[in-house]
């Protein structure tokens, strides 16, 4: 439909304004002046030595990834178990249990935040990671499930039944067949909720008071004056979840190929 | 035995948590917003007063800021689907296949990065010194620089930049499923790719983009950062108002009770799309 | 001496669709049976039961006389070969095949030399190491068999394991399938919905249809004597002649047919509405001995086979199916005397 030069120029355009913010602030984290805008007067370091000196970043750097990683991993078993106890048994209330499990998706994650802060405050239950945490797994579960449940089909029911007959527990079945077998999702599906955990920022800055994650600390960086330290540490994050992007994708890949 | 086994109880944790952690704060968040504050406890009277401060409280601020959520949101959602169809297309058919994921990662790769930073580092672009004003100057189509940031203009540019990429993403999944035999069929049937494209690729990706449509929609009308960071607060959208009340006030019935119209507004919007909504595929 | 599996007056229904009515049969031991029916018959419902993975609604099912009915597949003699091959994808072949030995708690090195034993039964040998991704449809379908096999099931129970691949193929393994039945002395049950398949491979065919046994028995007797119109006409093209009897004999009845009155040998009761059924190379040009002429017929249609003339023809309001020897010349539009002999005509109840 679209011509072969009109498929490449569009490609670039869209490239070019996805990149663009991104470009900007990697280029202006090696800024050396005061003003975190252009005109452009580097390249120098002095921002960065400041980020890695900031207390206030690494720490949130490290609680944004214990939030992400426990929620992502909560998340992914919670998610895997109704996933497959949903796929391998029908219920007279099976689509009641799926719409529940799936309403937290509909609901902005402002109001999610709210209500749980509404919800431990009148438990008397102060804010913490942990409670960051609870309210990432509620975000994240519909996700972790929906991915899960679409790769529990009928041939994949027809693989462990083939454990079944010849002699392997429900356990086993579970264990030796049901995860190895969903690998590649169980990871893609751990890593989704992982990233969106771990930037995710309203929930985060409604229950955290002392302990805060990467998003509340930039935020307040933010609040507090623009300064080309704050391209730095932005750089600094894209950084580190293009890693985790480029290790997920290896895994997966390596996952994969090794399927039919 | 049969009783232990995983499939009769698996689903139990998610829905447990689920209840405990999603359906009870909601909950409490609709009877704080039918409660008031009285010398400073918050008392459930079930009172309507919340829903009425926001119909004329402060000169209708609150449903002028609703408005201007849909406004943004819808315009968010339209222009972020034209953006990345044609993306989620060109990645799908005009990519050779085994080059494609590598292609698709690298394109939506700053969908991964922070979102606070995202919103932040187009205030760079848009600054008057940044570089849409530096070449819009230079090519004589401007004779001062024009602050771009603060403005309904800058919500949409950064909602529509994230959003665009998440449309590719579902759009391309759904794409990338629909069989090639089926354009082939058009195709031998006599339709030039135009056709084949109105009458069969389209129709088939509409899942793709009615799942990536509704995420938009719930994402965009509900987020606080990127109309703060970039709208400013020259005009309200809904959550800001509600952090407002949070943050300065603290008038945790009126946040609510704004809250749940929001709430409101997106169960009308899931309705709405309800029919074309199936989340399992993307 | 006990039958290996046994139905007695099993039922299945589901959502109150009867899928099984009740039915009872009979699998010998060392037997290959195919269970041959179109989709929805109730074929697969029949094995799925034998394995353990549908329970029926009522009845019992027994293997060498044990009540099974209600234990798990895992419990069972028997074990299943999967329509989509059910391989274990994140497992090499070797430990796809070793895997019920492995359940069984067959120590590694046994478990494994007995997997290497049986991938060089089904003509794979060295492939253990290997991925299920780097096989093909008919390697695949081996696997399956061997990972079935090496647990040394009483029965087998094989899902339209030929289904997915192509027909020369699956002719290779239909001749595989029974060597390794009569080498392993299992008792295989089959399910296909291809009659050609049926024939060329089972000792006994068992004609389902909506739930029902139609016809039971050796392929020759089931194609040549069916007991049933559907048997008849779902194993193999058949030329029906609805008739009403007119007199009978001792041995002979004289039926009232679209092509006038024939007798052929058999029994029925005076005035019954009966089908006479004739397959289509039992339709002849020249008589036989023993034969009735049926009438003239005129040829229609032609198409060339090979080893024969397929042809249609006409005779007086009635399509006829038959297949004519190359050698006889046959033209469209041509007339033709078409006769039977008497002993092939089958008689059925209508």
């Amino acid at each position: 439909m679209v011509g072969r030069f009109a498929s490449w120029a569009y490609l670039g355009i869209a490239l070019l304004f996805i990149f663009l913010p991104v470009l900007v602030l990697i280029q202006f984290s090696f800024q050396g002046g005061m003003a975190p805008v252009p005109p452009f007067d580097g390249p120098s370091l002095r921002w960065w030595a400041k980020v890695m000196a900031n207390r206030k970043i690494t720490d949130g750097l490290w609680n944004s990834l214990l939030v992400g990683l426990g929620s992502a991993f909560m998340a992914t078993v919670l998610g895997f178990l109704a996933a497959y106890a949903m796929a391998r048994k029908r219920r007279r209330l099976s689509g009641l249990y799926q719409f529940l499990l799936m309403a937290p998706i509909t609901v902005s994650y402002l109001i999610i935040g709210m209500g749980l802060q509404i919800f431990f405050n009148h438990l008397g239950i102060g804010k913490s990671l942990w409670v960051i945490g609870i309210g990432h797994v509620v975000i994240n579960l519909p996700l972790t499930f929906a991915i899960l449940y679409s790769q529990l089909g009928e041939h994949q029911a027809n693989i462990e039944r083939a454990a079944y007959d010849l002699g392997a527990s429900d356990a086993r079945v579970v264990l030796e067949i049901t995860v190895p077998m969903l690998w590649p999702s169980l990871l893609a599906a751990f890593f989704i909720a992982a990233t969106l955990s771990w930037d995710e920022f309203v929930i985060a800055f409604l229950l955290s008071r002392f302990d805060v994650t990467l998003p509340v600390v930039i935020w307040s960086m933010l609040r507090s004056g623009l300064s080309p330290e704050l391209n730095a540490a932005g750089t600094l994050v894209f950084g580190i979840s293009i890693l985790a992007v480029a290790l997920v994708e290896l895994l997966l890949w390596r996952a994969r190929r090794n399927r039919a | 035995m049969k009783t232990l086994s995983l499939k009769s109880w698996g689903h139990l944790p998610a829905l447990a948590w689920t209840a405990a952690f999603f359906v009870l704060p909601l909950i409490a968040m609709l009877l704080m917003s039918l409660s008031e504050r009285i010398e400073g406890r918050i008392t459930l009277t079930w009172t309507f007063a919340n829903y009425q401060a926001f119909l004329t409280k402060a000169e209708g601020t609150f449903v002028g800021a609703l408005i201007n959520s849909v406004e943004v949101t819808l315009l968010t959602t339209v222009l972020s689907v034209l953006v990345a169809y044609p993306l989620a297309y060109i990645l799908a058919y005009r990519i050779p296949r085994q080059w494609q994921r590598l292609v698709l990662v690298l394109t939506v790769l700053p969908f991964w990065t922070s979102y606070v930073i995202r919103s932040y580092s187009w205030l760079l672009v848009l600054s008057e010194n940044g570089i849409i004003n530096q070449s819009l100057l230079e090519l004589g189509l401007l004779s001062e620089p024009v602050g771009m940031g603060n403005s309904r203009f800058a919500t949409v540019l950064g909602f529509v930049h994230f959003f665009a990429m998440l449309l590719t993403l579902t759009i391309y999944a759904n794409l990338v499923q629909i069989k090639e035999s089926y354009r082939k069929a058009a195709a031998d049937l006599g339709a030039n790719s135009l056709q084949t494209f109105w009458h069969v690729t389209l129709p088939l990706s509409l899942p793709g983009v009615a799942v990536g449509a509704f995420l938009t929609f719930v994402l965009a009308i509900g987020d606080y950062i990127t109309p703060q960071i970039l709208g400013g607060s020259k005009e309200l959208l809904l959550p800001q108002a509600v952090m407002l009340q949070l943050g300065r006030q603290a008038d945790f019935p009126l946040a609510s009770a704004l809250s749940m119209v929001l709430m409101l507004v997106v169960t009308a919007a899931f309705l709405l799309s309800a029919r074309h909504l199936k989340m399992g595929r993307v | 001496m006990t039958d290996r599996v046994e139905f007695r007056s099993v039922t299945k229904e589901y959502d109150g669709n009867v899928v099984v009515a009740p039915l009872d049969l009979s699998i010998a031991a060392g037997e290959f049976v195919v269970l041959l029916g179109p989709s929805g018959s109730g074929k697969t419902t029949l094995l799925n039961m034998i394995g353990g993975f549908a329970s029926p609604s009522s009845g019992r099912v027994l293997i060498d006389g044990q009540d099974f009915t209600d234990l798990p597949p895992a419990r069972r003699p028997t074990a299943t070969v999967f329509q989509d091959y059910a391989l274990f994808p994140h497992m090499s072949l070797a430990a796809n095949v070793a895997f019920g030995l492995r359940m069984q708690g067959m120590a590694k090195p046994a478990r494994l030399a007995k997997a290497e034993a049986m991938l060089e039964l089904v003509g794979l040998k060295g492939f253990g190491k290997r991925g299920v991704h780097q096989l093909s449809g008919g390697q695949r379908q081996r696997v399956a068999l061997a990972r079935a096999m090496a647990v040394e099931p009483k029965v087998l129970l094989l899902d339209e394991p030929l289904g997915a691949l192509d027909l020369a193929l699956r002719r290779q393994m239909q001749e595989e399938l029974v060597r390794l039945q009569k080498r392993s002395g299992a008792t295989f049950v089959h399910v296909t919905h291809d009659q050609e398949e049926a024939m060329s491979i089972a000792d006994r065919i068992v004609v389902v249809n909506k739930g029902r046994i139609e016809d039971m028995g050796p392929p020759d007797r089931v194609y040549l004597k069916p007991a049933t119109l559907f048997a008849a006409t779902f194993m193999g093209e058949s030329n029906v002649l609805a008739g009403r009897v007119a007199a009978v004999s001792s041995g002979e009845i004289q039926v009232e047919t679209p092509l006038g009155a024939l007798v052929v040998p058999g029994s029925a009761l005076l005035a019954s509405d009966v089908h006479l059924v004739l397959r289509p190379e039992q339709l002849q040009l020249t008589p036989p001995a023993n034969g009735f002429a049926l009438g003239q017929a005129r040829v229609e249609e032609l198409s060339f086979q090979g080893t024969h003339c397929r042809c249609h023809c006409h005779m007086s309001g009635q399509d006829l199916v038959l297949r004519a020897p190359v050698s006889a010349g046959l033209k469209t539009g041509a007339t033709v005397t078409l006769h039977a002999a008497r002993d092939d005509v089958v008689v059925l109840k209508a």
